[in-house]
């Protein structure tokens, strides 16, 4: 015992805060977490608060790619089943940004790498990274060291019991594109020192940045401190919104409020949040991303009118986030915002030599940078445990702020009982009506009270402005009682509460006093409940997926002959054509006799008149159309999720989505009416009915699926998929399993982003394995090479005694195409040689391998390079040597996630008509258009668009396969007024767009003149639009050159539902298999490298040339006439297919709709099973009789359904126009004064999922040497070869080998040239990320 | 509730009270013997070889003179106890940490009913069943084995129960001197592992004495869940070897005051676990003289991971953890109960390798009173836990429990 007692004395610990930091040397040490990044090496910086983790001078292995960054963070939790590495951390990644730079911590010299990956600057620092204060001894930075002279300056020096990692590099780019701003003169050449300053006690760790200017490369002291003398200043925090592009670019480039504005420095941080935080702006909530389509859609750029808050936040799993300016009056602002990729800026400078010319007020971010050695500034990040007020308390309290306690519970308004994990928010009290609403009025007092500012503010505003939000039993340990608990600032504030699944609570208002603590309990309504049921035909409980919401389509048909009664019709049925002034013609629907389909929304409505809504169908509702006295039964969706209170993204009318893995499940959901789908993939029938549900009323319903399509001799296989293990997905792996099983896939393929995962413990522990079985593999993320799939891998987690990082992936940087094809190779399950490599999403801009390598489209012997290879001076990028280009890869996707977009390429006219008329739209905004009707109509237009784009005629068809690429279609000059039209050219004020002036049609050369202007000024309307490439369109092209690869189409699913479900689209691939469970993984990757493959959103293709089948070749006896092309489609009866087009080496031969072959008049093909409406499966089944080809000839079957019912909602929209960042930048360009547009044309990227397939190719071998035989030569990269042919730069005006620079001196137009193709790569970056 | 269920639960019931009203009759009596020729003159002296206890393999606890039925060589008696606790803890307490209760109030910590007696000569049986406790991985079930023991040199027993591993972890809950047991066994149940607390286990032990020397040795699934079998590739090995004079008895408190007995033991194991191999070691002492009782115990585990199932929510590699216990008491005799003082000094690390909250010591005290020769126990401990690295907990407790058995 005494022995004992002295332990106790000398292992006494009193609690005291403490700081440390140290350097990861067991995994023991990490924190670990869902988004846990962290490695031995690395950095821990922990308080008895929080711990945050730092990547140690090297690739970062998260979103970034270097060292240094803040990687990992959560609260610290001394609860022994969060020790040992299991915390909670959910974070991407953070790293600060001056201007457009980032502290570039790399390291070179590895032997697989190119010699000068990540070379250094001759008088550069070397990037480090290092612990300067490890809390054990007192922390004292000595002022006189040229790094801690923003300590000096300010005397803001850290105590001595903070620990301090301290990151010290030079300025690099994150993508080596954005480093063409210097272009711009925008400033570039920093060396950063970031000090990561955790003091104990603190919930906040500082990010104090400190920038030096340097010599750039290039000069004899590139490297160096420029002014090593002069002074060293604190940045001005940012207090409003500002355009960022004044700061960066100056007067020169910008119309700033001041005159003579020299390009000023920013600084901030690049956020990666990844899927895994649902982000929160104070005075937004949690739909930004609607505040910023807002702004677009009101015509203002987000660039340079950018988002601003206190603060931005970050909610995940038992962890949250803040981040802010130091500054209490600081701003953050978000220029450029998604999930994936966040720019956030808090300090920023204009530059001006000599007095500032301004008002004192308007000289506050204003100084003179001449002489400046370095400028300094500071944010706070925090860390809370699971809600936004706790992780905003650390910024309150270290602004000083005055705060008051608000705590309380959520419970069931019926029983009493708490509710647990529901979100409780707070809004500031409107002052006047113009902050209830959209359109209000500033001199309107607000006088509407709590109950009138849910109705009338909230509901109008899509419930955003929320300025804080607590969560119930936020705590991993919490046990659930519904209990809140909070700080606040002081001031009164409305607040409720909502839970997903339950309608929200009614508004309070609430006093916070300073140091008080307000209580108040908040009342949910309980939700109801479904409890289902789902069998096959032989009544066997499946896998499935079940749909709940509102207004589901369920019909097609046609319009048919004239008539103006019912009468006149067989089908009984005269309708009015939408549009067409009162023209009626007969409509053959599948609707019943007292209902029509209403073909824009396929949905059945009502001929029945009504009175009230109880008249109709629970569904329904009595409506009134426009000008009419009678009202009839109609559908419209009254249900939306909230995403501005965290519930997701959905589209109109869903309500929720559940996977089932053994047919039977429960879920919850609102109050309310609702259309029920239970459907299970492609290959399967839906089953629908209707339920309306009363609070805490449970219905039962039972549903069968039959299997339809009928695919013996084929799996399907998804081989593009995301999971936990990717930094920018966050579906649990379990759940992951369950979708594919439920999306009725039969081989799931893992495709991580530089991860390797395996998903087969999972599917053996949930029984899975009679419905799907699964492969390893992953998906190559380079930054800026492209991405590529590799599978099957073997999986290996621990080799000799170690933990293999990231289970073996590749580490990618530095190393070129080949290098990292073998490498994924060597990773195979099996010999090398039966890996299968997969160029992923190759026209996806920077993560797309054809277009960062320029491949050309129309030549594709021809490679032009990177644009590291166009601008040697401004990007260096050995990398993007064309001849590294290497054809070494298997196959490649033409369907790529949801992304219609992509795969074919448009037509001039399509592309004029498309964007003419999204500018009609956007002109609304100056009618006082609402944003929600902007967007609403401009998803319309891209809905519609789209399937003209899909669609190919054979004119259309013919003019690509002619087109040489030289010309057809650049893009439309927009213009404000006329100066900012060339010369001969007009601007149409109406639409903002410049057109060639004309008297006659002579003075048009490819249009005719009207009005004074050439129609058209883009030449012929079915040449191909040269800025935007179909995959489908490439593919052919190598076709046509030899370069024979496999087409499949992946789903790259990151989410669970809505933006990219599980196996759409997916493959079906050739397999013995008769069960999923007997799938034979090296003949799977046998027959994809074969092509026995058909790329599917829907239908089900197959096809021969007498025997031969997909992905084989017929050689036809001697003296055979003609080859029997015989083509089935199949889709289950849910979605149609009314269109099938089959292509023979390019060119259309055949194009068979509902009313037959439209190149064969006299086809005797019978087409029923194209005609609308239609429930056949069998869509067609016919045999050509087509002549034998002069020479070797591949034949490629697409089939498709645009005009009849799509696959939603089983696979649903996008719900809400997208926003790229190409979309961004464009607008954000167009506010710079240029001579001409730099913008690029915009293409359709908001539409439905329509049923599109595409099979691989049936050879003919004519000439009977046994293969296929192109009829162009092969390209010298295409099996490994070199030496390219010649490279050109894409707007024609510099090619390789003459100095780009060279007539770019003063050449503003040259600088212009070059800004417009780098818009026109981030054009199609997709704003989600990879 | 179903007419089958309630007629059961009505049965059990009157079996229960029924039993307890005999045993409780019996127990008045007997308390009156022992208080008037204390020590039990059934007692062995000091220095005599017996056979260890409690043990985790062939302990004769149900060996009892007079079964409540019996039927040839076929005996059956039935067992149980109740544990009601009543607790103030600090803010930071939670069940999930290993601590007994996450707020103030009351639990029932435990509520056993079991049956045990022989089939025949040598052959012996033992079912307990745990109506509320999740501590046993599930599994209402907690012991459910049979012996068949032909001499004292050797014995096998096969079924589910407790291992031969830690004294600390072999003693029953009901014979425990302090409520709780150190801290390690909640950590290692509120973390779901298994180091230093393998807890109960399907398998087969093997044991006997040799001279003044006993041993036991078994093999076991080496994971919780008995009815679904061995989910692991390996088994779990585990052996102990102990040596002692006297008869320490089942109790941690030395209850009957005899002479001068004492016990040595040490033990270990192998676990082939799913994501690594577990090995353990351990030593413990045991003294009891006169009414005052001394046990200390030391052990240690180390986790090397060989292959694992990917999970990004851990990242677990080598992990190594020690915890060591020392424990004394003494028993006052008076007329009304035997009254007993008791502390324990207990201090672990839960990862060698890294400086958290996991290395902390506890020290325990309480007072307990026992009446009807033990089988109602009350219970008063003060538990104080201090982190020794890392954020300091509000975890300390003060704890009462009420005990019946039969």
């Amino acid at each position: 015992m005494f022995v004992g007692a002295w332990f106790a004395a000398a292992g006494c610990n009193d609690g005291a805060p403490y700081s440390k930091a140290y350097r990861v040397i067991n995994r023991t040490q990490l924190i670990g977490g869902s988004a846990a990044l962290a490695d031995l090496g690395d950095y821990i910086l922990e308080n008895d608060r929080i711990r945050i983790a730092m990547p140690q001078q090297g690739n970062s292995v998260g979103p970034g790619v270097f060292g240094g960054s803040l990687m990992d963070a959560d609260v610290h939790r001394p609860q022994a089943r969060f020790r040992n590495g299991n915390g909670r951390d959910g974070f991407g990644e953070l790293f600060p940004i001056g201007n457009l730079t980032i502290p570039a911590i790399c390291l070179g010299g590895d032997k697989d790498k190119i010699d000068d990956f990540c070379p250094q600057l001759p008088w550069g620092i070397e990037p480090s990274v290092t612990i300067l204060c490890d809390g054990s001894t007192p922390c004292v930075l000595d002022p006189q060291k040229r790094e801690n002279a923003d300590y000096r300056d300010d005397g803001k020096f850290p105590t001595e019991e903070a620990a301090i990692v301290r990151v010290q590099g030079q300025a690099g780019n994150y993508l080596e594109a954005l480093s063409l701003v210097s272009i711009a003169n925008v400033k570039t050449n920093f060396r950063f020192r970031n000090d990561y300053i955790l003091e104990p006690g603190s919930s906040a760790v500082r990010i104090r940045t400190l920038l030096f200017m340097t010599w750039p490369a290039g000069t004899p002291q590139a490297g160096a401190i420029r002014y090593p003398d002069g002074e060293v200043i604190p940045l001005p925090s940012l207090k409003k919104a500002t355009a960022m592009f004044g700061l960066l670019l100056g007067s020169s480039y910008f119309p700033t409020e001041l005159l003579d504005m020299e390009p000023g420095i920013a600084g901030g941080d690049f956020l990666f949040f990844g899927d895994r935080l649902n982000i929160f702006g104070e005075g937004i909530g949690f739909d930004i991303y609607k505040e910023i389509r807002n702004k677009f859609a009101t015509g203002e750029d987000p660039f340079n009118s950018p988002i601003v808050s206190k603060f931005l936040g970050a909610v995940g799993e038992n962890v949250s986030y803040a981040i802010a300016s130091s500054d209490p009056e600081g701003r953050y602002l978000l220029p450029l915002f998604s999930g994936a990729v966040t720019a956030g800026f808090t300090h920023g400078v204009f530059c001006h030599t000599g007095p500032c010319p301004g008002t004192p007020e308007q000289c506050i971010n204003v100084i003179d940078c001449n002489d400046v050695q370095a400028v300094y500034y500071e944010r706070l990040f925090a860390v809370g445990d699971g809600d936004i007020a706790s992780a905003a308390k650390a910024i309150y309290e270290a602004w000083g702020t005055p705060t008051g306690r608000i705590n309380g519970h959520v419970l069931d308004r019926r029983t009493g009982e708490p509710v647990s994990g529901a979100k409780v928010f707070v809004y500031d009290i409107p002052k006047n009506m113009a902050d209830c609403r959209l359109g209000g009025s500033a001199g309107e007092p607000y006088s509407l009270g709590p109950e009138g500012f849910a109705k009338t503010c909230l509901e109008q505003r899509h419930y955003m402005g929320a300025v804080n939000q607590l969560g119930c039993d936020r705590r991993a340990t919490d046990m659930p009682q519904g209990a809140f608990d909070g700080t606040l600032p002081t001031g009164r504030y409305y607040m409720l509460a909502k839970k997903i699944y339950y309608s929200a609570s009614r508004v309070v208002e609430v006093e916070i006093a300073e140091g008080k603590t307000a209580q108040l309990s908040l009342l949910l309504l309980p939700p109801g409940r479904v409890e289902y049921d789902i069998v096959d035909e032989q009544n066997r409980h499946v896998p499935a997926k079940l749909t709940l919401g509102q207004c589901f389509p369920d019909c097609s048909g046609r319009y048919e002959e004239s008539c103006s009664l019912d009468d006149d019709c067989a089908s009984r049925k005269c309708v009015d054509v939408p549009g067409a002034h009162g023209a009626m013609r007969c409509l053959v629907d599948n609707c019943s006799a007292d209902r029509v389909c209403d073909l824009s929304k396929l949905r059945c409505i009502s001929r029945k008149e009504c009175r009230i809504d109880a008249d109709c169908e629970p569904v329904e509702r009595c409506l009134a159309e426009p000008g009419e006295d009678s009202r009839h039964c109609g559908c419209v969706p009254l249900f939306e999720r909230q995403k501005a209170l965290g519930e997701g993204s959905y589209a109109p009318g869903l309500g929720r989505y559940q996977y089932t893995v053994d047919g039977h499940g429960q879920l919850l959901i609102e109050p309310g009416a609702y259309d029920i789908w239970a459907s299970r993939g492609f290959e399967y029938s839906v089953d629908k009915q209707q339920v309306a549900l009363a609070p805490g009323q449970t219905a039962l319903l039972n549903f069968r699926l039959n299997h339809e399509v009928r695919t013996p001799g084929w799996i399907s296989g998804d081989f593009h998929v995301h999971g936990q293990n990717s930094y920018d997905a966050d579906v649990k792996h379990r759940d992951r399993v369950a979708a594919f099983a439920g999306e009725g896939v039969e081989l799931l393929s893992s495709s991580d982003h530089d991860y390797v995962t395996d998903f087969a413990p999972y599917v053996h522990e949930m029984g899975l394995e009679p419905w799907l079985t699964t492969q390893v593999g992953t998906e190559l993320t380079s930054v800026e090479l492209g991405h590529f799939l590799g599978f099957p891998f073997r999986y290996e987690e621990w080799r000799d005694g170690q933990r293999v990082q990231e289970q073996g992936s590749v580490d990618w940087t530095g190393k070129t195409p080949d290098t990292v094809f073998d490498e994924l190779r060597a990773l195979g399950e099996y010999d090398p040689a039966d890996t299968v490599v997969v160029v992923a999403h190759p026209r996806d801009s920077f993560f797309g391998y054809f277009d960062q390598y320029g491949m050309s489209a129309y030549d594709p012997s021809q490679i032009k390079g990177t644009l590291f290879e166009w601008f040697p001076p401004f990007v260096q990028n050995p990398l993007g040597d064309p001849e590294l280009f290497s054809g070494r890869f298997d196959a490649l996707e033409i369907f790529n996630s949801k992304r219609f977009e992509m795969v074919r390429t448009p037509t001039a006219g399509e592309e004029r008509a498309y964007n003419q008329a999204r500018s009609v739209i956007e002109l609304q905004v100056d009618k006082g258009a609402p944003p929600d009707l902007i967007e609403r109509r401009q998803i319309d237009l891209d809905r519609r668009y789209i399937k003209e784009i899909l669609r190919r005629t054979p004119a259309e068809q013919n003019a690509i396969w002619d087109a040489d690429g030289s010309e057809g279609c650049d893009l439309i000059s927009f213009c404000a007024k006329p100066d900012d039209c060339g010369s001969g050219e007009i601007c149409d004020q109406d639409l903002y767009v410049c057109y060639t002036a004309c008297t006659s049609d002579a003075d048009c050369a490819d249009s005719t003149c009207s009005d004074g202007r050439c129609e058209s000024s883009l030449g012929p309307d079915d040449s191909p639009c040269t800025s935007q490439e179909g995959v489908i369109d490439d593919w052919f092209r190598l076709l046509d050159y030899g370069v024979v690869r496999t087409a499949m189409g992946n789903s790259d699913t990151h989410q669970l539902f809505t933006q990219t479900e599980a196996g759409c689209p997916h493959d079906f691939v050739r397999s013995s298999a008769a069960v999923p469970r007997a799938i034979d993984r090296l003949e799977v990757a046998r027959n994809i490298k074969a092509g026995r493959v058909v790329a599917s959103y829907g239908p089900f293709i197959e096809a021969w040339i007498d025997e031969a089948e997909i992905g084989q070749t017929r050689t036809p006896d001697p003296g055979q006439k003609t080859v029997a092309l015989r083509v089935k489609v199949q889709s289950a009866s849910w979605y149609d297919v009314d269109r099938v087009e089959i292509y023979r080496s390019g060119r259309l031969i055949h194009v068979l709709t509902g009313i037959g072959d439209e190149l064969d008049p006299d086809s005797q093909v019978d087409v029923s099973g194209l005609r609308l409406p239609n429930t056949k499966v069998v869509n067609l089944e016919a045999t050509f009789r087509d002549p034998v080809p002069d020479v070797d000839s591949w034949y490629v079957v697409i089939a498709m359904g645009l005009d009849g019912r799509d696959m939603s909602p089983v696979f649903s929209e996008h719900p809400y126009l997208k926003l790229q960042i190409g979309d961004i930048l464009s607008r954000s360009f167009s506010s710079v004064p240029l001579p001409f547009d730099i913008s690029g044309a915009l293409i359709p990227r908001v539409f439905r999922v329509y049923p599109y397939a595409v099979t691989n190719p049936v050879f003919v071998d004519v000439d009977g040497n046994g293969s296929f035989d192109a009829p162009n030569p092969l390209p010298v990269w295409a099996n490994g070869g070199k030496k390219l042919a010649t490279s050109e730069f894409p707007l024609g005006s510099a090619r390789i080998g003459r100095s780009p620079l060279a007539p770019a001196a003063g050449d503003l137009t040259w600088r212009l040239r070059q800004l417009r193709y780098f818009m026109g790569l981030f054009h199609r970056a997709a704003v989600y990320g990879p | 509730m179903s007419k089958h269920s309630r007629l059961v639960l009505v049965f059990t019931s009157a079996f229960v009270f029924a039993s307890f009203g005999v045993r409780a009759q019996q127990a008045g009596q007997e308390n009156q013997e022992n208080k008037e020729v204390p020590p039990p003159s059934n007692w062995k002296p000091a220095g005599e070889i017996t056979p260890p206890a409690p043990t985790a393999g062939a302990e004769e606890k149900n060996d009892v003179p007079s079964p409540m039925f019996q039927y040839g060589q076929f005996k059956l008696d039935a067992h149980g106890r109740v544990q009601v606790m009543a607790g103030l803890v600090g803010d930071d307490a939670h069940s999930s940490n290993g601590d007994e209760l996450s707020r103030d109030g009351f639990r029932v910590r435990r509520a056993r009913l079991g049956v045990s007696g022989q089939i025949a000569d040598s052959w012996k049986y033992e079912i307990e069943l745990d109506l509320i406790d999740e501590d046993s991985g599930g599994n209402a079930l907690m012991d459910a084995a049979i012996t068949w023991r032909p001499c004292d040199h050797a014995w096998i027993k096969a079924g589910a129960g407790k291992l031969p591993f830690s004294r600390m972890l072999m003693v029953s809950s009901g014979d425990m001197q302090l409520v709780a047991r150190a801290p390690w066994v909640g950590v290692e149940a509120a973390t779901g592992t298994a180091m230093l607390d393998p807890g109960r286990q399907v398998g087969v032990t093997v044991g006997g004495k040799v001279s003044m020397f006993d041993y036991s040795a078994g093999v076991y699934n080496g994971s919780p869940g008995f009815s679904v079998g061995d989910l692991n590739d390996g088994l779990m090995y585990v052996v102990r070897l102990g040596t002692g004079m006297g008869e320490m008895g089942n109790s941690e408190a030395d209850l009957e005051r005899g002479g001068l007995r004492w016990r040595f033991g040490l033990d270990g194991y192998i676990n082939q676990a799913p994501a690594s191999e577990i090995r353990a070691a351990g030593a413990d002492l045991g003294l009891k003289w006169q009414g005052a009782s001394f046990y200390a115990e030391a052990l240690w585990a180390k986790s090397t991971p060989a292959t694992r199932p990917e999970s990004i929510d851990s990242s677990l590699d080598e992990s190594e953890r020690w915890g060591m216990a020392a424990q004394a008491g003494y028993v006052l005799p008076f007329s009304f109960a035997d009254i007993e003082l008791a502390c324990r000094f207990s201090i672990m690390d839960d990862n060698v390798h890294i400086d958290n909250e996991g290395d902390l010591w506890e020290l325990a005290a309480g007072v307990n009173a026992y009446f009807y020769s033990g089988r109602v126990k009350v219970m008063l401990d003060y538990l104080l836990k201090e982190e020794m690295h890392g954020s300091a907990l509000s975890n300390n407790a003060v704890l009462a429990m009420l005990q019946l058995r039969f």
